[in-house]
């Protein structure tokens, strides 16, 4: 591969965008939200993982709905073009915001976990600063090398959830499931808290992925969509059912990584045994998209709001940044906690449905679409 | 001591290599504004490892968010 190669590589397929949103919404969320939903919802943590399904549909379908009106521009573009120029670069800045707080949280998510797990007596310096290249060379090459990555693990993610799902048959107790629904429907609509911020709205990254969505594939895109939406909520469903039926929702809440708790617990006749790193790996793979999709974001998007010609300058030193800030984002496991499942959702919130939401109604109020191509341009100036 | 000069030392480096990749290509303008953040991530790693006090994003996001969610994680937990 040539050290040019990423320079031609801004396009992508409708069937690759929908892999891209599987592997974000499963991203580093599988691992951590269910605990958080079966703290919440206890037994019917399932039935929350379900009601939310509708929910990421209706929030997809806003994103939907300003790329019909704005297919080449990202939301930093089309907020300017919406809003004006200085509230719109002021809009764009607080995604530019979002995002950078959002790669910090992913990082030290992917670094807590290695740290407790896999590598326990490894720096937590050392683990994010290597992460960390792997991520600065992917975001370097560009969205098209992503995407393609990211259709590599979607079939290994399935793999592995499928082997941990039969293996994991023989040691069922539905009777952890009862009493179905004890408090009404109430305490699973509670459930669904976390998950609204962590990924639901976090998935606002595709009002800046969608305009690189070949021409040719855009009437695929919303099948694609909703297929992968569909999919997500069959796969955590899926998940937050096999942590309750083969844990209980008491032993869940109490393990920060449930889910890799479980997939100890797999042993077949002593043969099929400690598969748990199995899942580890396609963990770390999923985090890696969803960083990756992170990081690119944040540089596509401060590179619109400065009105540069190329975002890869901005690539390293927002690396460099990001590294050391996720070494102190949280001070321990209590305030890590406290933000990822209280403060979160909130912001997440709003800044992934609020924002969007209203500058597609300032949009339909005023009338406003534009077919201007505001990607970057496909070659560097130059290169 | 000898962490602040390396991390400026290695910050001094880069600038030099970003300067010189973006100028061949007419981009002064993507150069400058990457130095700029190379230098504030300099400045970061500094204060970490010189121990100094850091103001947290997370803090600040929580500040200004306590008015919505503290309601909502009451009403969570069973209010």
């Amino acid at each position: 591969m040539s050290m040019r190669s990423g320079y031609v590589n801004n396009e992508i397929t409708s069937r690759q965008v929908s892999k891209l949103l599987y592997l974000f919404s499963v991203g580093s969320a599988a691992l951590i939200v269910p605990t958080a939903t079966v703290t919440i919802a206890k037994q019917d943590g399932w039935i929350s993982m379900l009601l939310i399904v509708p929910v990421q549909y209706a929030i997809v379908l806003v994103y939907l709905a300003l790329m019909r009106r704005f297919p080449r521009m990202t939301i930093a573009q089309y907020a300017e073009f919406i809003a004006g120029r200085w509230i719109g670069k002021s809009i764009a800045l607080t995604f530019v915001f979002f995002f950078f707080i959002l790669s910090t949280l992913v990082l030290r998510n992917m670094v807590d976990f290695m740290s407790k797990t896999v590598l326990p007596q490894t720096p937590t310096w050392f683990i994010s600063g290597t992460f960390m290249i792997v991520i600065l060379y992917g975001v370097f090459l560009g969205i098209e090398t992503i995407a393609r990555t990211g259709e590599i693990l979607y079939i290994w993610s399935l793999f592995v959830l499928v082997i941990i799902t039969l293996s994991l048959m023989n040691q069922v107790h539905l009777e952890f499931f009862e009493p179905v629904l004890a408090n009404g429907l109430i305490t699973p609509l509670k459930g669904m808290y976390p998950v609204l911020g962590f990924p639901l709205t976090e998935c606002v990254f595709l009002t800046a992925i969608l305009p690189m969505v070949k021409e040719s594939e855009r009437e695929k895109l919303n099948r694609g969509i909703f297929g992968a939406v569909a999919v997500t909520g069959a796969i955590t469903t899926l998940i937050v059912f096999l942590l309750i039926a083969v844990m209980g929702s008491g032993e869940t809440t109490r393990s920060p990584f449930a889910v890799y708790e479980m997939a100890k617990l797999i042993n077949i006749e002593e043969i099929l045994v400690r598969v748990e790193i199995l899942f580890a790996v396609v963990w770390i793979g999923t985090v890696f998209v969803k960083l990756s999709l992170s990081v690119y974001v944040l540089s596509v998007l401060l590179g619109q709001v400065l009105g540069l010609r190329a975002y890869r300058p901005l690539v390293f030193p927002l690396c460099m940044l990001i590294a050391p800030l996720s070494l102190i984002i949280y001070r321990n496991g209590v305030h890590s906690t406290n933000f990822a499942m209280n403060v979160w959702t909130v912001y997440s919130v709003m800044q992934g449905l609020l924002v969007p939401l209203l500058l597609l109604l300032a949009a339909l109020l005023m009338r406003k679409r534009s077919r201007k191509d505001g990607r970057f341009p496909s070659k560097e100036p130059n290169a | 001591m000898l962490h602040v000069l390396i991390i400026v030392g290695c910050a001094i480096a880069v600038t030099i290599f970003i300067w010189r990749r973006n100028r061949d290509k007419g981009q002064i303008r993507e150069a400058s504004w990457a130095i700029v953040i190379l230098w504030g991530a300099a400045a970061l790693q500094i204060a970490i490892a010189r121990h100094l006090p850091v103001s947290l994003p997370t803090d600040w996001i929580s500040m200004l968010l306590e008015p919505i969610y503290v309601p909502i994680v009451a009403w969570l937990k069973g209010g």
